[in-house]
């Protein structure tokens, strides 16, 4: 365990060197954001509650999806480039399982780009918004659930990432699961404005859990939801992290390494 | 004849960057492809998200429709014939620009054709054939002026943001951030803006132009806005050349040796 916790602070040390980067991801997401800001006043203007949602409610909720679903993970790019080049070969033989090594390589990344997406974020809706829209106090919750959706977020990716075993580009299926998240996933809009019948099936599948799910308890805290939530999160968790494994094994089994 | 010689050096270039093209023709369609998927995904949000709320400040889902028309058009056709205008500043900072700068054509021009971006043709066809469903067949001289004024701007924005790597060493990740952020205020409806961030929008930072006023244009013609867009493509377009070309006396060779392909 302490040797991912070492590749984690490692992968995070070399990330906080290339801040810029994520600083100007950051700043590309006000930008959305600021247009989203527009385009729900203009749907608001008459209005205090659409949905359930207030103005604010909307704006906080939005700014939790865009962080999640910004802070990415190049694992898809990387296992890609790993098994076309054959660097595969190289992390094989090293002291460590190479899903482990990914995991905690892309989580240090994605909570330094969370964090810091979320910091800019709210100091531009608290500003335009004039406050917050959620409860302090719910915060410590709140990470657990964040946490969680950051780590099946990732076990999907990689599922998508392992397929490089068999296919000679897997960024068109990442491509597909960015829109599935933007969509059904809720990071475009809550699940409520969608058509009912797509809301329902949309509820349950595991993309919303990843972006709707944290961000609707973010902006509206319910205990019991809280812990249904965490209950489905954890699910899906071990069903991807299975998925990849069995994806890993049967990969690794058709891989020649010839000479070096 | 120097006009003439100009459109004739385009023409000829995307003729190779064509056949280039055709020599990856699985990668070409697939990532064409992908980017019609792309706009349709939007597409379809777009009519969920008014199917909710009807209208947006006067704006329905027939103008979007129009936006998504004029921006896929915009773009594509600027990745289609000028691909290389996302890429100035790290054809800048990586020292490339040696070799355009070795031959007798202009420089801006050369570096700028000399690339076709594959995913642009999907999103040319998709404007294209949007366009031919939601904008009245009278409209498309009007529409096809309008185009052009777009693609000014857009290659205006991609000039002055790209040229900032003459003057901060490497530009890459700024310009990039700079241009998708303008992309991304043409790619929303321009109606949700009022007051300041109208003006801003349209005179300082005139992202307004690529999308927003060409769809107002098309829905209710006015001669003025008409001739601030061609004043605004005009202007900007000649402030980027003026910044390129002071940047590229200031431009030192880093002796990097390239191969292209």
């Amino acid at each position: 365990m302490k040797k991912y916790f070492e590749i984690s602070k490692i992968n995070f040390l070399n990330n906080i060197v290339y801040i810029s980067e994520f600083l100007l991801r950051a700043v590309f997401i006000l930008i959305i954001l600021f247009i989203f800001i527009n385009i729900w006043k203009a749907i608001y203007s008459g209005q205090n509650l659409i949905e359930g949602y207030t103005l604010a409610m909307i704006m906080w909720y939005m700014l939790m999806t865009e962080s999640i679903v910004v802070s990415g993970s190049g694992v898809v790019k990387e296992v890609n480039k790993d098994v076309q080049s054959g660097d595969l070969a190289y992390q094989l033989n090293k002291p460590y399982s190479y899903i482990g090594y990914y995991f905690a390589k892309s989580m240090s990344y994605k909570i330094i780009s969370f964090v810091i997406t979320f910091a800019m974020g709210s100091i531009l809706v608290s500003l335009m918004m004039g406050g917050f829209a959620f409860t302090f106090s719910n915060i410590p919750l709140i990470i657990i659930v964040v946490l969680l959706a950051l780590v099946l977020d990732f076990f999907m990716l990689l599922c998508i990432a392992l397929l490089a075993f068999w296919m000679e580009d897997t960024n068109s299926i990442k491509w597909i699961y960015d829109k599935l998240l933007f969509t059904v996933g809720g990071m475009l809009v809550p699940l409520e404005i969608l058509p009912k019948w797509l809301a329902n099936i949309s509820n349950y599948l595991p993309f919303s859990f990843a972006v709707y799910h944290p961000a609707k308890l973010f902006v509206n805290f319910n205990l019991s939801n809280f812990f249904s939530v965490i209950g489905f999160q954890l699910i899906y968790i071990i069903v991807f992290m299975i998925i990849s494994i069995l994806i890993y094994k049967k990969g690794i089994r058709g891989v020649n390494i010839n000479g070096g | 004849m120097a006009v003439k010689n100009f459109f004739k050096f385009i023409w000829e270039y995307f003729k190779v960057n064509l056949q280039s093209a055709m020599e990856y023709r699985t990668s070409f369609i697939i990532q064409s492809l992908f980017m019609i998927l792309n706009d349709i995904v939007w597409v379809i949000f777009w009519f969920i998200f008014f199917n909710k709320f009807n209208v947006i400040n006067n704006w329905q889902f027939a103008d979007i429709m129009v936006m998504m028309a004029v921006i896929t058009a915009a773009w594509g056709f600027t990745g289609v014939f000028f691909g290389n205008f996302r890429y100035l500043a790290s054809v800048i900072r990586d020292g490339q620009l040696d070799f355009f700068l070795a031959l007798p054509k202009e420089e801006l021009t050369h570096v700028l054709i000399s690339k076709s971006k594959f995913d642009a043709f999907g999103d040319l066809i998709f404007g294209v054939v949007l366009a031919v469903i939601f904008i009245p067949l009278a409209k498309i001289p009007l529409l096809i002026l309008l185009l052009v004024l777009s693609c000014m701007i857009l290659i205006g924005f991609a000039i002055i943001l790209g040229s900032l790597s003459f003057y901060m060493g490497s530009a890459v990740e700024t310009a990039e951030t700079g241009l998708m952020g303008v992309l991304s205020i043409a790619s929303y409806p321009f109606s949700a803006f009022t007051g300041y961030t109208k003006f801003i929008l349209l005179a300082l930072i005139p992202a307004g132009f690529v999308s927003g006023i060409p769809v107002e244009i098309l829905k209710n013609f006015s001669l003025t806005w008409l001739l601030l867009m061609v004043l605004c493509a005009v202007v900007l377009l000649a402030l980027a050349i003026l910044i390129f070309k002071a940047g590229v006396k200031r431009y030192e060779s880093g002796n990097l040796i390239n191969v292209r392909m």
